[in-house]
C-alpha cells in the first residue's frame, strides 16, 4: 500500500512537471496570397520595394521585423475593425518578442504583380523554419511582419522599448487576425487587406506602433 | 490494481504535434487510480477498528404465557439485531421450605414424650426431654407461640412433680414475660401445677418494662418480637418486660436474623446485621411477596429479588398483559439489582417481537447499558468517508480540469 501511494505521488509530480511544446508556423499562403502588403505602389506607380534597388540591380537589402502586438481583447479581423479597436484600446508592440531577420528581397520593379508576388514568395521561402519565438505570449495578439530597409541592428528592442519603424524605409507589411497562439490549431496566416495597389498609406498604418490610423 | 498501473507512468510528451493532444483519457485513468488508492486506504483504516464485545442481559417474561412462547421463538430464531446477547430466563421454580413443618412435628413429638414421662412420674426424664435451651428461641422465632406455651407448661409440671417449686415458678414466669396464653393442656394437670403456673406467670407479667431500640443494617426490615410478626419496622422501639425475649428481623433479599436478648433496665439497643439472601431464598421471597401480586411485579424490591434469584446482574423484567388486539408491555431494566430504566409499549400480536426489540433497545439506551449510536457527524467513519470522498472528488476534478502547461514556438 505504501509503495502504491509513493508511486502515485511520483506519477503526479512527473505529470504536473511536464510541459507541452507546440509549434505554430507563420505563412503568407501557399501561393503567396498574403503578400499584397509587399506589392503596394507609390502614388507614382512604382513599388515601394523598388525604393532601394541597388544601382546595378540585384536584391533589395531589407529586414523583416516580426512583432507581436498586444490587443487587450479580441477585436474582429478586418483592418477597419482592428483600427477601430486600437483607437480606444492600448494596442502596442510587446518589446521582448520583437524579432528582426535580415531578408533580402528581389527587385520587382519591372515585374507585373503576379510575377512580383511569385518572386517575393520564392525569396521568403528561404525563411522557412526560421524561429520567431520560443515562447509565444499567452494572450490575444496579432502577428505583424514588416519589411523595412533599416538594418536589424537599429530595430531591436532595448531598455524595454522598441524603435519605431521609419515610414520612409517601409517596403511591405502583413499581419494576422487576432490570435491566441497557445490555443490555435493550424498555421497562422499573414495577409494585408487592400483593394488597390496604391496602398502605401495602408503600409504606414500597418507598421505603426499602435496601429492607429494615419491620414 | 493492475489495470490502473499504466496511469502511474509518466506520459509520453510529443514535441511535434501542431494540434494540442487531448489529455482526457489519461486524466480519467489518473483519477481512477487516485480514487482507488484513497478508497483502499480508507477501507484499511476502517478494518483496523476493534469490534466491541456485546454485553448480555437476562429477559424474564411474566404475564400472558403465549407472549412468552412467542418471544422464545423469536430469540431462538437467530440474532435479534440488538447490541446485546439476550438470555431468556425460565420461570422461577423453587421448592417450598419444609423445615418449619418438620421442626413443628419434632417439637410436638418432644411434648408427647414429656407428657408420657410425666404420666409415668419420670420427671427427670421429662425435664431432660424438654431441657433443650435452643428449642424455645427457635420455636418463638418461627412464631409457634402456642407450642412454646405448652413447652413451658410441661416444664412447670415436671418441675412441680420433682418438688422443685422455685424452678417451676421461674419457668412459669416466662409465660408472663413472653405474654403467652395459658395453654388448654392445663386442664389435664393437677391443680397444684395450675397454681404454680398462674402464680409464676403473674409474677413475670408484673416485671418492669424495658424499651428495646431495634435497628438493622438493611431496611426496611420487619421486626418480630417473641413470635409476634411485624410489630414494627426497623429502626423502631418496642416495650418488653424484663427477661428473655426473641427478636427477629426480615428484610427482602436478606437472610432472616434472630437474637435472643435479656431485657433489663430502662432501655436496650438491639442491632441486627443481616446477610445477603441466597438465590434460592431470594426466589422464595420473590414468590411469596410478588409472585401473586402483578401490580408490584416491576417494583424496585421485586426486581432486586429477581436479579438475585436469577443470578442476573442485568435483568429485564417484561410484563405482558393480554389485551383485545395484542399485549400491553411493561418493561423494567435492573442493573445489579437497581432499577435503571422503565418503558411501556402497546404491541399487536403479530408485531410482538419487533415491539419487544424496540422496548429492549429503549431500556438499554435509557439504562446506559449500551451507548446509543452517535450522531452521524460524530462518527470517525463518517469523517473518514467524507475525507475520502472529498479527496476523490478533488482528485477527479483536478484531473479532469487540469491542463498541462503549454509552450508555443512560432516560426516561419
Amino acid at each position: 500500500m505504501k509503495r502504491l501511494l509513493l508511486e502515485g505521488l511520483l506519477a503526479l509530480v512527473l505529470l504536473t512537471g511536464c510541459e507541452e511544446v507546440r509549434q505554430v508556423r507563420l505563412t503568407f499562403g501557399d501561393e503567396g496570397e498574403g503578400l499584397d502588403g509587399f506589392l503596394c505602389r507609390e502614388d507614382d506607380g512604382s513599388y515601394l520595394l523598388s525604393r532601394a534597388v541597388p544601382a546595378g540591380g540585384g536584391q533589395v537589402p531589407s529586414s523583416l521585423v516580426v512583432d507581436f502586438i498586444r490587443l487587450g481583447g479580441l477585436p474582429g479581423c478586418r483592418s477597419g475593425q482592428l483600427i477601430r479597436w486600437c483607437a480606444d484600446h492600448p494596442c502596442s508592440v510587446i518589446p521582448e518578442h520583437r524579432v528582426c531577420i535580415p531578408a533580402p528581397l528581389p527587385d520587382i520593379a519591372s515585374l507585373e504583380r503576379p510575377e512580383a508576388r511569385a518572386e517575393i514568395h520564392e525569396a521568403l521561402r528561404d525563411l522557412s523554419g526560421a524561429p520567431v519565438s520560443s515562447e509565444a505570449p499567452g494572450e490575444f495578439i496579432i502577428v505583424r511582419v514588416t519589411a523595412t530597409l533599416e538594418p536589424c541592428e537599429a530595430l531591436l528592442a532595448s531598455g524595454g522599448t522598441v524603435p519605431a519603424l521609419r515610414e520612409e524605409e517601409l517596403v511591405g507589411c502583413a499581419y494576422s487576425c487576432p490570435v491566441e497562439l497557445n490555443a490555435i490549431e493550424g498555421d497562422v496566416y499573414l495577409g494585408f487587406d487592400t483593394l488597390t495597389e496604391q496602398c502605401a498609406q495602408g503600409i504606414r498604418v500597418c507598421a505603426s506602433g499602435d496601429l492607429h490610423w494615419r491620414p | 490494481m493492475r489495470e490502473a498501473r499504466p496511469a502511474l507512468y509518466p506520459l509520453e510528451v510529443s514535441l511535434h504535434p501542431i494540434r494540442p493532444r487531448r489529455l482526457a483519457p489519461s486524466a480519467r485513468q489518473r483519477a481512477f487510480a487516485l480514487s482507488l488508492l484513497l478508497a483502499l486506504w480508507g477501507n484499511a483504516s476502517l478494518a483496523a477498528e476493534p469490534t466491541p464485545s456485546r454485553p448480555a442481559i437476562t429477559l424474564f417474561v411474566v404475564g400472558a404465557p403465549e407472549a412468552r412462547t412467542s418471544l422464545q421463538d423469536w430469540l431462538l430464531g437467530g440474532p435479534t439485531g440488538l447490541p446485546v446477547t439476550v438470555r431468556l430466563a425460565e420461570p422461577l421454580s423453587f421448592t417450598a421450605r419444609r423445615g418449619d413443618d418438620s421442626q413443628l412435628l419434632e417439637f410436638e413429638r418432644h411434648l408427647q414424650e414429656a407428657r408420657r414421662h410425666y404420666i409415668d412420674a419420670e420427671f427427670a426424664d421429662c425435664l431432660q426431654v424438654l431441657g433443650d435451651e435452643g428449642v424455645l428461641p427457635k420455636a418463638l422465632s418461627q412464631g409457634h407461640r402456642q407450642l412454646v406455651a405448652r413447652l413451658l407448661l410441661w416444664q412447670v409440671a415436671c418441675q412441680v412433680g420433682s418438688r422443685r417449686e422455685e424452678a417451676a415458678l421461674q419457668v412459669a414466669s416466662e409465660l408472663g414475660v413472653l405474654g403467652l396464653e395459658i395453654p388448654a393442656d392445663i386442664g389435664v394437670l393437677p391443680p397444684e401445677v395450675g397454681r404454680v403456673l398462674v402464680k409464676g406467670a403473674e409474677a413475670g407479667a408484673a416485671r418492669a418494662r424495658t424499651t428495646l431500640r431495634v435497628t438493622s443494617d438493611f431496611g426496611p426490615a420487619q421486626v418480630s418480637l417473641d413470635g409476634r410478626f411485624g410489630v414494627c419496622v426497623a429502626p423502631c422501639s418496642l416495650d418488653a418486660l424484663e427477661g428473655r425475649h426473641v427478636v427477629r428481623v426480615d428484610a427482602e433479599g436478606r437472610q432472616r436474623a434472630v437474637q435472643v436478648i435479656s431485657a433489663k433496665g430502662t432501655e436496650l439497643a438491639v442491632a441486627f446485621t443481616t446477610l445477603p439472601a441466597s438465590p434460592e431464598l431470594a426466589a422464595s421471597q420473590w414468590a411469596a411477596r410478588y409472585g401473586a401480586l402483578s401490580a408490584d411485579l416491576d417494583s424496585a424490591g421485586s426486581l432486586r429479588l429477581l436479579s438475585n434469584a436469577l443470578r442476573a446482574p442485568r435483568l429485564v423484567l417484561l410484563t405482558a398483559e393480554a389485551e383485545r388486539e395484542g399485549y400491553r408491555l411493561r418493561g423494567a431494566l435492573a442493573i445489579d439489582g437497581r432499577v435503571a430504566a422503565r418503558t411501556e409499549r402497546q404491541a399487536r400480536t403479530k408485531l410482538l417481537p419487533e415491539t419487544v426489540e424496540g422496548a429492549l433497545r429503549d431500556l438499554l439506551f435509557q439504562g446506559r447499558l449500551v451507548e446509543p449510536a452517535p450522531a452521524l457527524y460524530r462518527r470517525r467513519e463518517f469523517w473518514l468517508a467524507v475525507g475520502v470522498a472529498a479527496a476523490v472528488a478533488g482528485a477527479t476534478t483536478a484531473a479532469l480540469l487540469w491542463q498541462r502547461p503549454v509552450r508555443t514556438e512560432v516560426r516561419f
